[in-house]
């Protein structure tokens, strides 16, 4: 029997699931894929565009396209997996919708804000874009305009769009949708540890003994890392899953620990374990007195909302992170109050539950690792809830050593890598420094060698103020790199489509596909994406990895890269610095923007000759040097000796990526532990050395209520999320068409008792209404996701029907991120 | 709806082991599944092959969703022209 191209593939198919399964291969199919002859395709690694996971994918083209993927077998990370997401790698770049060239409102042949989206010119594109900055810092200054990136830009494409709005236009009104995951998550880091990002590493899934998931359903949105997890479940006897959430999920079904709690309680069941480690005389005494300083927290701190809203005005001390020291044995009477019992009636979890779960933490023969994402970072005390988790973890000394690790997990590729490290934030500079401290400014304008004084002292308006300060006409020039926040941010109604429709402001949009947020722009720029492009992600382990050009982007595509660097050539100094800093360093007179950064001798030190023969490279070849790593190589010298020490550029290309900091070409898995962690003093055993003392910090946190709680009006609480089948918003795993099949519609998933008590039946359509918003969706009483009585889950993926019309922007007012996981709403139904 | 692309995928499925006859008897419920592998420890390699896109997803999402799946991964994912699927190898060397 003739073979045919079907059995070749097919055994390909299976001889890359046996090498990841680690199961011998059938000889029949060894013989095929063996021979490489007879594929006609070229294999190249990239990361995964998808999630912060980092997983490792060989991409193959053919003719230009890609058209096969399959894990990469070489990866730590997934060891030959892929999750279903990784389907459609493959063809997310060929919807039948891609952008192709830049598009202007206009009426008649010139702008208009009210007019039809019209094909221009990338230079006609960038003609208008120019007054329109070159307007609003006339009449504003740096603070009137802003930009709005993301957790998937590239390392250097995070780093281009920091340094020209920092240092080249002097704002800091810049920052990335990582606002709405992460920003919990990095004070909670910055507060404990004063260093961002997980001490400990992957390879813990391999040596922990009890994972505790607290507000994170991996099994749908981590399923690599969950298999990790599985594995060890199956494979390594007496190990404990516990799942901790508002609503039943698909995690649950691994769970020998489950536990369903009334949202906000998570505070009191961690105070509640703190309280039973220390009763049960479970501290470790040794490595408290040695690494760990004791702080009362500053309570009573608001929502995060306008300063006019009452619930800002009746807070004792708004948005105040501050705190005073105290002790062992203060902090002990703190959380004295936190009974099981007392746990057991505010969270509704049996007290016996919540033991169990206590004792993973109080067993010092338990190894454990706690997990969250965005259950405990999108909430009104993100900050506090990180600082509660590593309470647990500090207490018992369960830090730092394999299997022992707070593990905060991540939802975009390069949340990390990107908007974390490089410092996209509206605070921020790259390394973990910060915009109000004069030595970092100082040390960011030495390495970019520019003048004293470029880099303003003043933090920018964040994801949320900007949308506010959009709608009441502050900002008026305002570009939107890799993101769709008209979906994505809050209250869209009240403040979102508000301010980009406001007649004072012009809204740029750079994405490859037209989403609600482009729909609210004036001017659409065409995006290239993923492999369309050299590229580099950071991931939640600290793996920073690379990838080449692969294809050649759509149409008059460019990558935000180029768009970023190519705008900055439209600017002179003269016309964007003050003239006291031109005058006392005149050398900068003259100089466009593009000159003075990016033609510095540093981002344009390294020649053509450099990039790839094997694989092209637009970006270098459109400004004649290798950008990608000038840019790279000016940005890792912020971090190398700071802790954060990157590799030279080359080994990225090589390796299937390296976990920071890496060291004499050594990557770092446990850090501030002594032996595993370079930068710790020999002698200290552990040293927290992003704290002046080298001490962690264990904060005294008590429950506080959310802003909003279900009443007689608004009887039932509403969560907001993702599903297995979409990714984010949607808009590009939207693009495929069978995908969107799959999940054609945002549910509405609620009881049956409480479906019953309204008189609606699955499938039932109905309103969901809050006291901002509403959107119409249908009851689904049987799916996967199962709520408790009392509260309704909506994924938020579908642009027809835009949950967060509904959700509230309340926000932790320490990180300054959105609590999308809980307010108060009502359903009522629809005819028909 | 058919068309004229050939999508062959493969996938390891890690299910509890003492699920796993459970757990092959759905699988071969899926059409245009086939279990070329398996091992006792709850490894089960399934290839899909499909020409109808909707048909493929779907398939995914179903064994993903299955009682006793703890995880899905999908491992290989390539896209043919069906006409050239069919075709010998020889005839393409």
């Amino acid at each position: 029997m003739a073979l045919t191209r079907r059995d070749m593939i097919k055994a390909q198919a299976v001889a890359a699931a046996a090498a990841a399964a680690g199961l011998p291969l059938p000889a029949s199919a060894q013989n095929l894929v063996t021979d490489a002859s007879l594929t006609d395709l070229k294999w190249s690694k990239a990361p995964c565009r998808f999630c912060g996971t980092g997983c490792s994918i060989m991409v193959a083209t053919k003719a230009g396209r890609v058209v096969a993927s399959h894990g990469d077998a070489e990866a730590p990370v997934n060891r030959g997996l892929n999750c279903v997401k990784g389907y459609f790698l493959s063809k997310i770049m060929y919807g039948k919708d891609r952008l192709t060239q830049p598009l202007l409102r206009k009426t008649d042949g010139v702008y208009d804000k009210e007019g039809e989206f019209t094909p221009v010119s990338w230079d006609e594109a960038f003609d208008i874009m120019a007054e329109k900055w070159k307007k609003a810092l006339a009449e504003k200054g740096p603070k009137g305009i802003g930009m709005f990136g993301s957790g998937q830009w590239t390392v250097w494409e995070g780093y281009a769009a920091s340094k020209l709005m920092k240092a080249g236009f002097r704002s800091n009104n810049i920052d990335p949708n990582a606002r709405h995951c992460m920003a919990s998550a990095v004070g909670g880091f910055m507060r404990t540890f004063g260093i961002d990002e997980p001490m400990g590493c992957y390879d813990d899934f391999e040596n922990a003994d009890a994972f505790v998931l607290w507000g994170s359903n991996m099994a749908e949105m981590h399923p690599i890392l969950w298999t990790r997890i599985a594995d060890r479940r199956f494979s390594h006897p007496g190990t404990q899953v516990a799942v901790l959430s508002t609503f039943k999920h698909r995690s649950f079904d691994l769970a020998d620990i489950p536990a369903i709690f009334t949202p906000q309680t998570d505070m009191v069941l961690l105070n509640a374990i703190a309280n039973y480690i220390i009763q049960n005389g479970a501290v470790n005494e040794d490595f408290v007195s040695k690494h760990v300083n004791f702080r009362k927290g500053v309570t009573d701190i608001g929502y995060g909302l306008r300063d006019d809203h009452p619930l800002q005005q009746a807070a004792a001390n708004p948005n105040s992170g501050g705190s005073d020291p105290m002790s062992f044995e203060e902090f002990a009477e703190f959380v004295s109050e936190y009974t099981l019992e007392k746990a057991e009636e505010m969270s509704g979890v049996p007290v016996a539950t919540i033991e169990k779960i206590a004792k993973l933490y109080a067993d010092p023969n338990v190894k454990v690792m706690s997990l969250w994402t965005m259950g405990a970072n999108q909430h009104t005390r993100g900050v506090w809830t990180n600082n509660m988790l590593y309470n647990l973890h500090l207490l018992t000394g369960k830090i730092s050593t394999p299997g022992n690790s707070p593990f905060s997990l991540t939802g975009q590729p390069s949340a990390c890598g990107t908007a974390r490290e490089v410092g996209t934030f509206s605070h921020r500079l790259p390394a973990d420094m910060v915009v109000v401290n004069p030595e970092h400014r100082a040390y960011a304008e030495k390495i970019w060698k520019l003048p004293e004084g470029t880099v303003p002292d003043w933090n920018g308006a964040h994801a949320v103020v900007q949308n506010r300060k959009l709608k009441d006409g502050d900002i008026n020039a305002y570009w939107v790199q890799v993101n769709n926040n008209m979906q994505a941010a809050p209250n869209m109604m009240e403040e979102g489509l508000p301010g980009y429709r406001n007649p004072d402001n012009f809204i740029v949009v750079s994405d490859a596909y037209p989403t609600v947020t482009c729909e609210a722009a004036d001017l659409i720029l065409p995006t290239a994406m993923w492999v369309e492009k050299e590229g580099a992600y950071g991931n939640a382990e600290r793996r920073t990895q690379f990838w080449h050009q692969l294809v050649d982007a759509p149409g008059e595509s460019k990558s935000d890269m180029w768009q970023l660097v190519e705008f900055s050539k439209r600017f002179t100094t003269e016309e964007v610095w003050p003239a006291e800093i031109l005058d006392a360093n005149p050398e900068y007179k003259g100089k466009t923007l593009f000159d003075v950064l990016f033609a510095n001798g540093q981002v344009d030190a390294f020649p053509l000759e450099e990039t790839s023969d094997e694989y092209a490279n637009h970006e270098a070849e459109d400004f004649g040097f290798y950008i990608q790593k000038g840019l790279f190589e000016e940005y890792a010298a912020f971090g190398r000796g700071k802790a954060h020490d990157l590799a030279p550029f080359e080994t990225y290309h090589e390796t299937r990526g390296l976990r920071w900091p890496v060291i004499d070409g050594k990557e770092t898995k446990w850090r501030f532990k002594e032996g595993s962690d370079p930068y710790v003093t020999p002698g200290s055993d552990f040293e927290f050395y992003g704290k002046p003392d080298g001490k962690a910090v264990i904060f005294a946190l008590p429950y506080e209520p959310p802003a909003e709680v279900p009443d007689e009006e608004y009887p039932f609480w509403l969560s907001t999320g993702r599903v297995l089948e979409h990714w984010h918003s949607g808009s590009m795993t939207q693009r495929v068409p069978e995908l969107h099949k799959a999940v054609p519609d945002a549910l509405c998933y609620m009881h049956p008792d409480d479906a019953k008590a309204l008189g609606l039946r699955r499938g039932s359509a109905v309103k969901v209404s809050s006291r901002r918003g509403e959107i119409h969706t249908r009851v689904e009483t049987r799916g996967r996701n199962k709520p408790p009585k009392g509260l309704i889950f909506v994924p938020w993926f579908d642009a027809r029907q835009l949950i967060n019309k509904v959700t509230l922007d309340a926000t932790d007012p320490l990180s300054k991120q959105t609590d999308f996981k809980k307010c108060a709403v009502k359903i009522e139904a629809l005819g028909a | 709806m058919a068309n004229d692309t050939l999508h062959i995928s493969s996938l390891l499925i890690r299910a509890a082991p003492d699920r796993m006859a459970q757990v092959i008897a759905e699988i071969e419920k899926i059409p245009n599944s086939e279990i070329p592998l398996q091992d006792a420890n709850g490894k089960i390699i399934v290839t899909l092959e499909t020409t109808s896109e909707s048909e493929i997803v779907s398939s995914l999402t179903d064994l993903q969703l299955l009682d006793g799946v703890a995880s899905a991964a999908l491992i290989y994912h390539q896209t043919e022209a069906a006409e050239a699927a069919g075709l010998p190898l020889e005839n393409q060397i």
